[in-house]
């Protein structure tokens, strides 16, 4: 059993510097919370209204339409997806700010740097660090989601609408 | 109370008061989660040899070609039955057991957050399966295939009771699935060892957390679907079809909203299992924890926005199917982290190879032939070619049962010495890992070819001379091969179990913390509650890391009954001191009674189903009886400060538990609503014919409205110690819900529309008809507070359950906001 002999760790972990998010006074817990869930709402928006968009559009009853309902049914693809776009470049941005305000906690007993290498890889061998450990996933998170609602956009451009 | 080391602790004390008695009394009334963990186990496997031999009936007659030992409607019976019983029976609850075996174990608790949920999400899976085989004396097993697609699956064209078996046993399952995913969520965020915060869990947790969740927002699609199906099929509703105003696609929509998401759901903690166990035998850490975790989180995420990748040859129009397209490519990058994390992890480490590893490596080849298939069926076109031939049977079975089967087996020897105190046999492991990898690869591999060469899925013999004979064959002998495989392991447990070589403690030098303990582990887990300071809790010393080191040897006892910490959601700081509740039958009971129902509702035996429901209240009252686990019991001084001991508000997990209801109830009314809009955008005809009026709909929303603002003035009154506003509030929400429901009587009476007539009636009273029922259940839920305000349970700061009752009748509030716009408001505005 690891540390049975060590008495005062009981009290060390309740201390600041033993606690798991020592530096979660330095962010606002919502902005953590955007980060992580902005560009993922984002998508959500986006894939919800832009499927019943281009499905009615172009399958408004019960038979298929060679052309679209309306003339502007890309634009109105468009412009949702430039709200999905402004929601995951916001999430990114906030979470890349509570990132840099957080990213040194704990890190100096973590993975590599726990074994003299250096911080370079610390952030992502253990998670130490509860606050920085949420605002890495925001970034993560965020860069992953803007890439699926960028490729969506995409195929606004790139592919017929109806019929096919 | 003073921390204690864990050698001065009155285990006996401890032992008694967290055993479950031997002898059929325990068996049946037992809440222990290692107990219901192992029973999940036990019975999946039992449903995978199963659903197993039904593979094998299909694989005999397919070996060569016109063989006709099946009919064709017994082929049929049989591919139903074998993708129900393993999705359903298999699949999912086995990952379920691990989960519950090991999650108190490895985040430091006692149990789980709600015990006898726990035991009553394994007995209704328990009385699923039964139902669900009820069907095979009878000859009417569903024959319809796993996503039981309309309009075969409706009543015209199926009249017997194979889709009433189908559509039930997912209603049963459903049940069982949602109790256990709030479970999870709330164990998750309420009951983990102080200093166990989410950076520091183990992987298997994130798998199942996203599962859970999963479970929550898609399970709801699934049991809309299954209720108006029913309906369509035994109380003439028209949900399906198309002649009055149905539509077949709305079965599918909402089928793969759920279908999609459950394929993560069952896998993610399957790939969970590999990410723990896996640096056990590379003697490191997993390369990228953080990466690993957001790819199990951001997997489940995408996995809602893939469904209509299932339905591309629907003739969906093309923009729409290439969005879910591109989602459908780019959800490799989340699985392809976590290929390359496992492949770092035995690069950099220095692995050896038991059979538990071997099975994992194995996984890992199977995962990538599977997801490069997945990504190539991703691509539209692609799909439009090999949809419904033999090539997607290999596709999903690389991913099922190289993501799901492969993992498990490993999971069972890693844990197996922590699950029985003893190791299995490695030389008969290895037999088994070699003899189930050549089976599987002979088996599915070839599927590909035979897709590429057109055999269609489904089919139940085929004629000779189209160049598939070979392929068949071999596909057979796979089958053969694989199911010896499944024998070998079988043998193994069993053999293990008597005369395996004992294990001690941790017989693999792992660094988590179920390995901690000694195998198997005790009845109460802990003999003191852990303080975590690291992700790897026994390797602390070799590795170095981590803010504050574990402490395993010393902290509190907690020993005054079953008790355990209630801790904070992020950081898992100590909160309050839970009061878990004991062993019951109540658990049972309840399941029986769902069982009587669903019985009855499939034979047409009202009166059985009556008895059902009057089961199921005598047993939901006696679960529910005020005691210790649900009342405040003053304050306990601990090394963490001074807690409240018992129910403690948000603090303990009852809140947690109605949040999880509300929310996937919530989901339910959303899933119901979809389905009206999308039959109103497909209506030709004018939807509706009449508009309902308005007058007493406006009166009722303006009463259920004013009823909730009369809660939440009571509720008000009690967070200031008032009583006396309490028993007003209440009363008078109370007198409010029930003139709403007489006054929708009323308007029911007066109502022209028809629930047989077209779908627009369908859907009119089925909406309103839950949305009644919500109210029913909101009612009861207040008329208890109020009794209890009566006899004086409630005052300041001690009101737990005013709180979950007034949230709930809150959201019932708000669900007919978003009823009253759809049903009544949207008819106007067209």
């Amino acid at each position: 059993m690891a540390h049975a002999e060590a008495p005062d760790r009981l009290d060390m972990a309740r201390t600041e510097a033993g606690h798991p998010a020592p530096a979660r006074g330095n962010v606002a817990l919502w902005t953590l919370w955007f980060g992580f869930l902005g560009a993922p709402l984002g998508w959500t928006l986006q894939t919800l209204a832009n499927t019943a968009v281009a499905s009615h559009g172009c399958y408004p009853q019960l038979f298929p339409l060679d052309k679209p309902l309306t003339g502007g049914m890309r634009g109105i693809l468009f412009v949702i997806s430039i709200v999905a776009i402004a929601a995951g470049v916001a999430a990114l941005a906030v979470s890349f700010s509570t990132w840099r305000r957080t990213n040194s906690e704990h890190q100096e007993k973590s993975g590599n740097a726990a074994r003299g290498h250096g911080q370079s890889t610390a952030a992502l061998e253990t998670g130490e660090g509860r606050t920085r450990f949420m605002a890495m996933s925001g970034v993560l998170t965020s860069i992953v989601f803007l890439v699926v609602i960028l490729a969506h956009t995409a195929a606004i451009f790139v592919v017929i609408p109806c019929g096919g | 109370m003073a921390a204690t080391a864990v050698d001065r602790v009155d285990t006996v004390q401890l032992r008694e008061t967290w055993e479950t008695p031997r002898g059929w009394r325990g068996t049946l009334s037992s809440v222990d989660h290692k107990t219901i963990g192992l029973r999940y186990l036990v019975t999946s496997i039992v449903f995978l040899v199963i659903g197993g031999i039904e593979a094998l009936m299909m694989r005999s007659q397919l070996a060569v070609s016109n063989e006709h030992m099946l009919s064709a409607n017994l082929y049929d019976q049989m591919f139903s039955m074998h993708g129900v019983t393993m999705i359903f029976l298999y699949a999912a609850p086995v990952l379920s057991g691990f989960s519950n075996y090991l999650w108190p174990l490895m985040l430091g608790s006692r149990d789980m957050a709600y015990p006898r949920l726990n035991a009553l999400s394994y007995w209704v899976y328990l009385v699923a399966g039964i139902f669900l085989y009820t069907s095979l004396p009878l000859g009417a097993m569903p024959n319809a295939g796993w996503f039981d697609y309309v309009p075969y699956a409706s009543r015209a064209y199926n009249p017997g009771l194979n889709i009433d078996f189908y559509a039930l046993t997912v209603l049963l399952l459903a049940v069982s699935t949602t109790v256990g995913s709030i479970n999870f969520v709330t164990t998750l965020f309420k009951t983990r060892a102080p200093g166990m915060s989410l950076n520091r869990l183990p992987i298997i947790v994130w798998g199942t957390l996203t599962a859970s969740i999963a479970n929550i927002f898609a399970l709801p699609a699934l049991s809309a679907a299954a209720i108006m199906l029913f309906l369509d099929r035994r109380y003439g509703a028209h949900f399906f079809d198309a002649a009055a105003g149905g539509h077949p696609m709305l079965w599918q929509h909402l089928f793969w909203i759920f279908g999609h998401p459950w394929v993560y759901i069952i896998v993610l903690p399957a790939m969970g299992i590999v990410s723990d166990a896996l640096p056990t035998f590379c003697r490191r850490p997993l390369v990228g924890y953080t990466f690993v975790a957001l790819a199990t989180v951001t997997t489940g995420l995408l996995g809602f926005g893939v469904w209509i990748h299932h339905m591309f040859a629907t003739g969906i129009p093309p923009m729409a199917l290439a969005f879910f397209g591109a989602v459908s490519i780019f959800i490799t990058i989340p699985s392809a982290v976590a290929v390359f994390s496992w492949l770092a992890t035995i690069w950099y480490g220095r692995p050896w190879y038991p059979a538990a590893m071997k099975f994992m490596v194995g996984f890992i080849v199977l995962f990538v032939i599977g997801g490069v298939s997945g990504v190539m069926t991703a691509a539209v076109p692609f799909d439009f070619q090999l949809t419904d031939t033999y090539f997607v049977v290999a596709h999903l079975h690389y991913v099922l049962v190289g993501i799901n089967v492969f993992p498990v087996l490993a999971g069972v020897y890693y844990w197996f010495p922590k699950f029985t105190g003893r190791l299995m046999d490695e030389k008969l492991g290895t037999w088994n890992f070699w003899t189930m990898f050549i089976g599987a690869n002979l088996v599915f591999f070839p599927m590909h070819i035979l897709g590429m060469l057109g055999m269609p899925r489904r089919v139940y013999t085929y004629p000779a001379g189209l160049g598939w004979d070979v392929y068949n064959l071999i596909e057979t002998v796979g089958a053969y091969l694989f199911a010896i495989g499944v024998l070998m392991f079988a043998w193994n447990v069993w053999k293990s179990r008597r005369g395996g070589a004992p294990a001690g403690p941790n017989p693999w030098d792992a660094g988590t913390l179920e390995w901690s303990m000694p195998s198997p582990p005790p009845a109460y887990n802990f003999a003191v509650i852990p303080t975590i300071g690291s992700r790897h809790p026994l390797w602390e010393d070799r590795l170095g890391e981590g803010s504050a080191s574990s402490t395993l040897a010393r902290g509190p006892v907690l020993d005054s009954g079953r008790e355990t910490f209630a801790t904070s959601p992020l950081d898992a700081e100590p909160r309050a001191v839970m009061r878990m509740p004991e062993d019951s039958y109540a658990p049972l009971s309840v399941a029986i009674s769902c069982g009587l129902i669903a019985y009855g509702l499939l034979f047409g035996l009202l009166w059985l189903s009556a008895i059902g429901v009057v089961a199921l209240a005598a047993s939901a009252i006696a679960w529910l009886w005020p005691d210790a686990a649900t009342q405040f019991l003053g304050t306990m001084n601990t090394e963490f400060g001074e807690l409240p001991v018992g129910a403690s508000g948000k603090h303990s997990v009852g809140w947690w538990g109605m949040v999880g209801v509300v929310t996937t109830e919530a989901c339910f009314f959303a899933y119901l609503l979809f389905s009206y809009f999308y039959l109103a955008s497909m209506s030709t005809n004018p939807w509706p014919a009449d508009a309902p009026k308005l007058g007493l709909p406006i009166i009722n929303t303006g009463i259920l409205l004013l009823s909730s603002v009369v809660a939440l003035w009571g509720t008000r009154g009690i967070e200031r110690g008032n009583t006396r506003r309490l028993r007003l509030g209440i009363g008078g929400a109370l007198v409010l819900g029930i003139l709403f429901l007489v006054l929708q009587g009323v308007e029911y009476s007066r109502e022209k529309l028809s629930f047989t007539h077209d779908a627009y009636g369908s859907l009119f009273y089925t909406i309103t008809g839950f949305h009644g029922a919500h109210v029913f259940v909101g009612l009861i839920m207040l008329a208890v507070v109020l009794v209890r305000a009566l006899r004086g349970h409630f005052a300041q700061a001690r009101y737990e359950a005013v709180t979950n009752a007034t949230l709930y009748w809150h959201f019932v509030d708000a669900v007919w906001l978003a009823v009253f716009t759809t049903i009544y408001i949207t008819p106007h505005l067209r």
